[in-house]
């Protein structure tokens, strides 16, 4: 029991670090990223591969950050002078685009057959002490995300995004360009969702494409939904509840003997749909949130 | 490449082409008139498949089962404005484009749920292909090409040589002063999602006859649908349809180049170059700024 | 200092809005902008600022040619604008909303926040002096702490003037103001106005309020069709007959 509630815990966490980093772009900048997959995968296959080449820990994490930012950097320059859309297009290509390169391009990411035996820091300490300890560093990165956020959106750089969000052109009216704040908050959220990609290739061990499909970006979109875009708080509860709705539906199928695995996992995908749906139509702020946006 | 190579990867490419620019064309009338990217597109044109297939084993004929996947899908599109779209009038762009990607997996999710993942297929009567200067065309290629130029030119037709689509691309050009100057906008959209659903069956139907049905079909010519639309010039559907072909060609042509795994990289590489060199399209006008 | 357009044209879909306009404003004359509705006033205030590029013709602020620069490029130059209808930071209260006009805040780069925090907090302490002193002056002080997006249209209004005052502008741009302020305020909105433009700022106001306007400015000019049709102090204007017809005759 307590190993399946650490396993829940880091996993948890790690959504969570995924939902500040969207949380940063969508919710506080209006920054529609559908390629969060590409980032997550981007830092993943970072760490694996350099943690594999005896790289330590402390610098394969920091490589798989700041290389997904890098990654951000040029969709960045060439979508976010341009209609808002444009970005949701680009994104959701480049994951796509990266999904057929990690699966052909085989002498470095192994293709389908994934990366087995990356190496999980802790695990000296036995299986429960390893798992608890990995738990906390999810924990610190998550807590380290949400300062950095509070810190960001408090600022006067912060009061800029929120403002960019609001209404660009009144932003460029008081003669500050959107285009550079976008691409700065596109960069550092591109580079929490990749440190969140690394926590996750060392929990796992074993990363493949298969891991990486673009579901995954919508459910971080709809935990930043639910848990209501724009407020820090928000990126943590939506995580929480997707933990628990991704979880719960395990449960439910114990209870639900006559539907099959794989019928299973289309009713959480038309969950997912269904709620991403509802949400933008009937609660946009969130479950808790009061301010319609 | 030999010529008859050549030929062979210009006819595939044609075809492909095609069907890009019946999934484009989808993508461009919703980007024009509704205004947002619908990523739901793919997935209208897996329905139609699966529709099509059902149909065809139901009624044992492909020309029925084409017709009501076409019906089916214009109702699905329909319905889906009515119950959903409809209702973000006068928000931002985001909630459609969301709620149209909750749409998608909605959409292939209840199909999965009870057909499973299994291929299935249309029952298509096995012919010799044609050879032709050293290209072998099935004669089903045929079909599959005259099928979809019909259907596009009989969509732009409705869009330029009727009054509803004189209406649609006023509403399209200046969606204010087209309001301002009492159009009425329900006949206007029904209409729209209407074509929009059509085009998507046609296509998906196509797509289905070609491969194979599968549940990812739809999704995985979502990419050079965007691209064909963003190509042909947001809201500009003639553009779409002509980059949608252009864009089927080059990927065909390319192959001996780079390979099969990455013919979709090039729509994405053509989609990046156009925001970077010319945002508003190949064929399109300057988006005005307010 | 003046701003000058030159030959300006612009079209929307073969409509064409502005239609070959010149003029030049000195910074030392107060100058009003009118014309019936749709005669492309707010069209040229677009074109101006940089909000739409003009399809012929060019601008020049200080004798320099801007029509190249960006919006945002135009107003740190010194030219500011509101929008006829408030464009608010709607999720922002409104002291944010003042806070986001005032140049010079190094903390809107992240590394100015990473690397010299103190000289942000310093410059942030006396961006929100002024922003409390436009507050008083607005007779925002009370809503300081509210969400811009509540405010009423008249204090959405209000809000508009002082963040683009916030920007420290040499020359202002101001779609219609009053509109939808009470008389009080439109008042010590107009005393504002005149102590400022006799510090030196360039205004440019297109109002309907044509009485206040009047009493404000030096110099009016006329639009009507997207053409200038007149120009001159503000009783040779209204005593015009092109200019009387324009307003009887109604919008396009
Ligand atoms: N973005 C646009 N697209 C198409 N037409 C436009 C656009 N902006 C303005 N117009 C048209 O240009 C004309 C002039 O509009 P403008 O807003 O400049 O007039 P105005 O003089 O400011 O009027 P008002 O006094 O009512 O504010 C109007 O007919 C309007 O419909
Ligand atoms: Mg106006």
């Amino acid at each position: 029991m307590q190993g399946y509630l650490t396993a829940v815990g880091t996993v948890g966490g790690i959504y969570a670090l995924l939902a500040l980093g969207l949380n940063l772009q969508y919710g506080f900048t209006g920054l529609i990223n559908f390629g969060v997959v590409a980032f997550y995968a981007v830092g993943a296959y970072t760490s694996a591969l350099l943690a594999l080449r005896g790289v330590p820990f402390v610098l394969d994490f920091a490589a798989a950050a700041v290389l997904a930012a890098l990654f951000a950097w040029p969709l960045g320059v060439m979508c976010l002078r341009l209609r808002d859309d444009y970005l949701a297009i680009v994104t959701l290509a480049f994951a796509e685009i990266l999904r057929t390169v990690i699966v052909s391009e085989e002498w470095l990411t192994n293709g389908t057959r994934g990366i087995p035996g990356i190496p999980r820091p802790f695990s000296g300490l036995g299986a429960a002490a390893g798992g608890f300890a990995y738990l906390a560093l999810v924990l610190a990165a998550m807590l380290a995300g949400v300062s950095l956020t509070v810190r960001l959106v408090g600022s006067p750089f912060g009061r800029l995004i929120q403002a960019i969000r609001d209404d660009e052109d009144a932003v460029r009216s008081v003669g500050k360009s959107p285009a550079r704040c976008k691409l700065v908050v596109f960069m550092i959220g591109a580079g929490l969702t990749g440190l969140a990609g690394a926590l996750y290739a060392h929990y796992l061990t074993y990363i493949s494409p298969d891991q990486f499909v673009p579901l995954l970006t919508f459910y971080v979109w709809i935990a930043v939904i639910m848990g209501g875009a724009g407020r820090v708080g928000g990126a943590i509860a939506g995580a929480a509840l997707l933990t628990l709705f991704l979880e719960g539906s395990r449960f439910l199928r114990d209870v639900l003997p006559f539907v099959s695995e794989v019928q299973m996992a289309s009713l959480r995908l038309a969950a997912i749909g269904l709620m991403l749906i509802l949400f933008t139509l009937y609660r946009p702020q969130g479950l808790l949130g009061r301010v319609a946006r | 490449m030999s010529a008859a190579v050549g030929l062979n990867l210009a006819v595939a490419g044609l075809i492909q082409g095609l069907l890009i620019a019946l999934a484009g064309l989808a993508v461009s009338l919703c980007f024009a008139v509704a205004r947002f990217p619908n990523a739901a597109t793919g997935d209208f044109m897996t329905f139609a498949a699966y529709a099509g297939v059902a149909a065809q084993a139901w009624t044992g004929s492909l020309l029925a089962g084409a017709a009501s996947a076409v019906l089916l899908t214009a109702g699905l599109a329909v319905a889906s404005y009515v119950l959903v779209f409809r209702n973000f009038r006068g928000r931002s762009l985001v909630a459609p484009l969301i709620a149209s990607i909750g749409l998608a997996f909605l959409l292939r999710s209840v199909l999965t749920f009870f057909v499973g993942f299994d291929q299935h297929s249309f029952h298509v009567p096995i012919a010799r292909a044609i050879v032709f200067a050293g290209a072998r065309v099935r004669p089903i290629d045929l079909w599959l090409a005259g099928t979809s130029a019909v259907t596009l030119l009989a969509v732009l037709a409705v869009l330029f040589l009727t009054p509803i689509g004189r209406r649609m691309r006023a509403v399209a050009d200046n969606p204010e002063l087209a309001r301002a100057s009492g159009i009425r906008a329900r006949a206007v959209m029904l209409t729209l999602w209407t074509l929009i659903g059509a085009c998507s069956a046609v296509g998906g139907v196509m797509l289905g006859l070609q491969t194979v049905v599968v549940p990812e079909m739809g999704w995985n010519l979502l990419l050079p649908a965007f691209a064909a639309a963003v190509l042909g010039g947001v809201g500009n559907p003639t553009g779409a349809v002509l980059a949608g072909i252009a864009l089927g060609l080059v990927q065909a042509l390319s192959t001996p180049l780079v390979g099969f795994t990455y013919q979709t990289a090039i729509s994405f590489i053509l989609l990046i170059a156009t925001l970077v060199l010319r945002p508003q399209g190949l064929l399109g006008r300057a988006e005005p700024v307010r | 200092m003046s701003l000058g357009v030159h030959g300006v044209n612009k079209s929307f879909g073969g409509l064409r809005v502005v239609d070959d306009v010149s003029f030049q404003v000195q910074a030392a004359e107060l100058t009003g902008l009118i014309g019936p509705n749709g005669a492309g006033k707010s069209t040229l205030f677009a074109v101006i600022s940089g909000f739409q590029p003009a399809d012929a013709g060019c601008v020049r602020f200080d004798g320099h040619e801007i029509q190249r620069l960006s919006a945002a490029a135009r107003a740190r130059l010194g030219i500011a604008r509101t929008f006829q209808v408030p464009r608010p930071f709607a999720h922002l209260t409104v002291r944010e909303n003042l806070l986001t006009g005032a140049r010079d805040q190094p903390g809107e780069h992240v590394f100015n926040l990473l690397c010299r925090p103190g000289v942000v907090r310093q410059r942030e302490r006396q961006i929100v002096a002024r922003a409390d002193a436009m507050l008083e002056f607005l007779g925002l002080t009370r809503v300081a702490g509210e969400r811009a997006g509540a405010l009423s249209g008249g204090q959405q209004k209000l809000l508009e003037l002082g963040r683009a005052l916030m920007t420290e502008p040499r020359f202002i741009l101001l779609d219609e103001p009053y509109a939808g302020v009470n008389p009080v305020l439109i008042e010590e909105i107009e005393r504002r106005i005149r102590t400022l433009s006799e510090q030196g700022t360039g205004f440019l106001i297109v109002e309907h309020n044509l009485p206040a306007l009047a009493r404000l400015a030096a110099r009016l000019l006329v639009m009507d069709r997207g053409r200038l049709i007149a120009s001159g102090t503000p009783a040779q204007v209204l005593a015009d007959r092109a200019v009387q017809e324009a307003y009887i005759g109604g919008g396009p």
